[in-house]
């Protein structure tokens, strides 16, 4: 397939031609192939076994049938406990012959070294081999960093500052640090840790400097939440009423208001000030939206803070108004109710901030 | 073999010959001292392997102190448990989690460890402690060679219980973890595996076997088979450890074969029987099973279940918050989420 010669990547023989397809868009004779082929890997989740086999079938007539090999990618991901050699099959193949494509952005394209820790040490020395051959294709940095980052964050890390050196007003890659820092601060044992927020913080400010207006909005809600965890209630407090000034001007007007009204309460949680943390919350309830950017799913932190503080009867009121919007959450959320009212304070995870 | 080896071994067979506490049982009591290290402490005691890189005592801790703050640091345990495996594959405290490398926390680090049990299980094949080490080693992060390990020391080993004993908990753990449910060929497969281990035993080590094989026996149907060893397990009583154990996956199984037969009464009162069980350092910690307690819920038992729950209040220390809940749930007309309290 593709060939290497002297720690080079030549395309050679089938390679160049595949690379020579992918670039006309004759293999797919389709535009944005690459966003086709994450639907793909999709759409493999749901594949039965005779499906599959009949795909693995057609790849051996045609090992480039990019759509077909993107489904095996999705099918043998969900099931890659039992069958782990060959998710990692395919996704060697897509990394060694296709490294832009857009399938190695996606979930599905990850190898869990838990399963295959082999085949996880096998892409990584092809993605190194990769980003040594062509240190400035900032896609290969991309997909590289994505493929690391769910177990190996520090390397992850350091593949996208080597693509914010060469794209330092691309938004993207500060973004992604952020998120990085973000999910190890809220890894930490007791909580968030506030030096990994405070991390996450110089990450999302520079993200929100180099972004423009629309999609500085978008930022505010980590902002804010990274700034309170940090321990910056004033920066916090910026973010959150800048992001009810924003809300009436956004169509999906869910995250601001949720978000903004949420940190407020926290903040006047802190300063002791029950009856506004109380208004926030239900303030937070009452965007009649789903918060559907970040999580998909209201956010319990300040419900959990009152209810230490035994402000029942608010978080029952924030739980029957979340009711009217998050209809996937029903059955956990009379869970909730059911347990506050006995007097119990429900296990929200994840889902506080 | 290296030098320093056969001297590591020289004073490990010294030691064990010459009557000592137990040199190996110490370095797993080293291990678990290791988690309590501070970031100083442990920092001494690397300054000191530095000088001095056989002292197993030092070495041990500081296993236990990576295995404790395994994501700060992932590749220095990683460095501590290839020493063991390449110097000292005998000393016990390979067999414990201190010495597992988990691939998705140091995937070199795994690699390299793996490559070293190879290693060592190539030089000397049927040495049945290395095979036990590796294959612990093996148990979480790769079941496949585990289990061809366990096997290889059981051809050498055919008369001992242990090997036939860990394959049926890797059978019945892979059982279990399938994602639709119960693997039916897999549970036969850990039933087969207990049954041998049973044979194999004596009285002491029979009593222990009972739980899993009454569970594996009723989950893959053989209903007379899971009644038996139900039946044996609150004959056979004796006041150890085992005992809370016995008696409540005793009742348990009793029960979910009278609700098979439609016996609801009979079922409720092997529920409670299970509840009244005396705990047992597993129960205690991990938990009641809960499986026949659904199964009553579902055919609207409640009242019994709020009594076995009640009563696993007494012995369930760590999850004192987990019953209340499921409590107040039910109370309130809801059911439960058990998870993994559901363990046939």
């Amino acid at each position: 397939m593709a060939g290497v010669s002297g720690g080079r990547l030549v395309p050679s023989g089938c390679a160049f031609l595949l690379a020579f397809a992918l670039a006309t868009g004759i293999v797919t004779a389709a535009p944005a192939w690459p966003q086709d082929l994450r639907q793909e890997a999709a759409k493999g989740r749901s594949l039965s076994a005779a499906e599959a086999a009949t795909l693995e079938a057609r790849l051996l007539d045609n090992p480039q049938d990019l759509r077909a090999r993107a489904q095996l990618v999705g099918y043998y991901h969900t099931g890659r406990r039992a069958n782990p050699r060959r998710h990692t099959e395919h996704v060697l193949w897509f990394i060694r012959n296709a490294p832009e494509s857009e399938v190695l952005d996606s979930g599905p394209a990850r190898i869990t070294p838990m399963f295959d820790a082999d085949g996880y040490l096998e892409a990584k020395r092809t993605w190194q081999r990769l980003v040594r051959e062509e240190p400035e294709n900032v896609t290969i940095l991309r997909h590289a960093a994505g493929f690391h980052a769910p177990s190996e964050t520090a390397l992850a890390a350091a593949l996208l500052r080597q693509a914010e050196d060469l794209e330092p007003s691309n938004p993207d890659w500060a973004l992604e640090l952020a998120g990085l820092e973000w999910r190890e601060a809220r890894r930490f044992p007791e909580g968030r840790d506030p030096a990994g927020a405070a991390r996450a913080l110089v990450h999302f400010e520079r993200a929100y400097d180099l972004s423009g207006a629309v999609d500085r909005v978008d930022l505010l809600p980590d902002l804010a939440l990274a700034a309170f965890a940090s321990g910056e209630p004033d920066k916090a407090r910026v973010h959150a009423l800048a992001m009810l000034e924003a809300a009436p001007d956004r169509r999906d007007r869910g995250d601001p208001l949720h978000y903004g009204n949420l940190v407020l309460g926290h903040i006047a949680l802190g300063a002791n000030d029950l009856e506004e943390a109380r208004a926030r919350l239900l303030a937070a309830g009452r965007t009649g939206r789903l918060p559907i950017e970040r999580s998909g799913a209201p956010d319990m932190s300040l419900a959990k803070a009152l209810l230490q503080r035994g402000e029942s009867g608010a978080v029952l009121e924030y739980l029957e108004l979340c009711l009217d919007f998050w209809v996937e959450g029903e059955e956990r959320l009379r869970d909730w109710i059911v347990l506050v009212e006995a007097g119990l304070v429900p296990d929200f995870r994840p889902l506080e901030f | 073999m290296p030098v320093h080896r056969l001297f590591l071994f020289g004073a490990l067979a010294a030691l064990l010959w010459f009557g000592s506490p137990g040199l190996t049982e110490d370095l797993r009591e080293e291990a678990l001292k290791g988690w309590d290290l501070t970031a100083a402490e442990a920092a001494e005691l690397e300054r000191g392997l530095a000088a001095d890189p056989e002292d197993l005592n030092a070495r041990a801790q500081l296993l236990g102190y990576y295995f404790r703050h395994h994501r700060t640091d992932p590749s220095r345990k990683a460095g501590h448990v290839l020493w063991f495996i390449r110097n000292a594959p005998e000393a016990e405290v390979l067999e414990g989690p201190e010495a597992q490398i988990m691939p998705v926390l140091d995937p070199e680090g795994f690699a390299a460890a793996k490559q070293a049990w190879l290693e060592q299980i190539g030089n000397e094949p049927r040495n049945v402690t290395l095979l036990r080490h590796a294959a612990s080693f093996f148990t979480l992060s790769d079941e496949t060679r585990s289990a061809e390990l366990l096997e290889r020391a059981e051809d050498v080993e055919p008369t001992s219980a242990e090997w036939a004993r860990e394959l049926g908990h890797i059978h019945w753990r892979e059982a279990r973890q399938f994602p639709e449910g119960w693997d039916t060929a897999l549970a036969e497969r850990a039933l087969a595996d207990f049954e041998r281990a049973h044979a194999l035993s004596d009285a002491s080590g029979r009593g222990p076997l009972l739980p899993e094989l009454g569970m594996a026996a009723f989950v893959v149907g053989d209903l007379d088979k899971a009644r038996m060893y139900a039946e044996a397990m609150l004959a056979d009583s004796p006041d150890d450890w085992n005992r809370g154990n016995r008696v409540h996956y005793g009742n348990l199984v009793l029960g979910r074969i009278a609700l098979a037969d439609g016996d609801l009464r009979g079922a409720g009162q092997y529920l409670l029987a299970a509840g009244r069980t005396p705990g047992s350092p597993q129960l205690n910690s991990f938990g009641p099973d809960m499986a026949l307690a659904r199964d009553l819920l579902e055919r609207g038992e409640t009242q019994t279940v709020l009594r076995y729950l009640a009563l696993c209040l007494e012995f369930w220390e760590m999850g004192q918050d987990s019953l209340k809940n499921w409590i107040a749930l039910i109370e309130g007309g809801r059911t439960p989420d058990f998870g993994r309290h559901l363990r046939f």
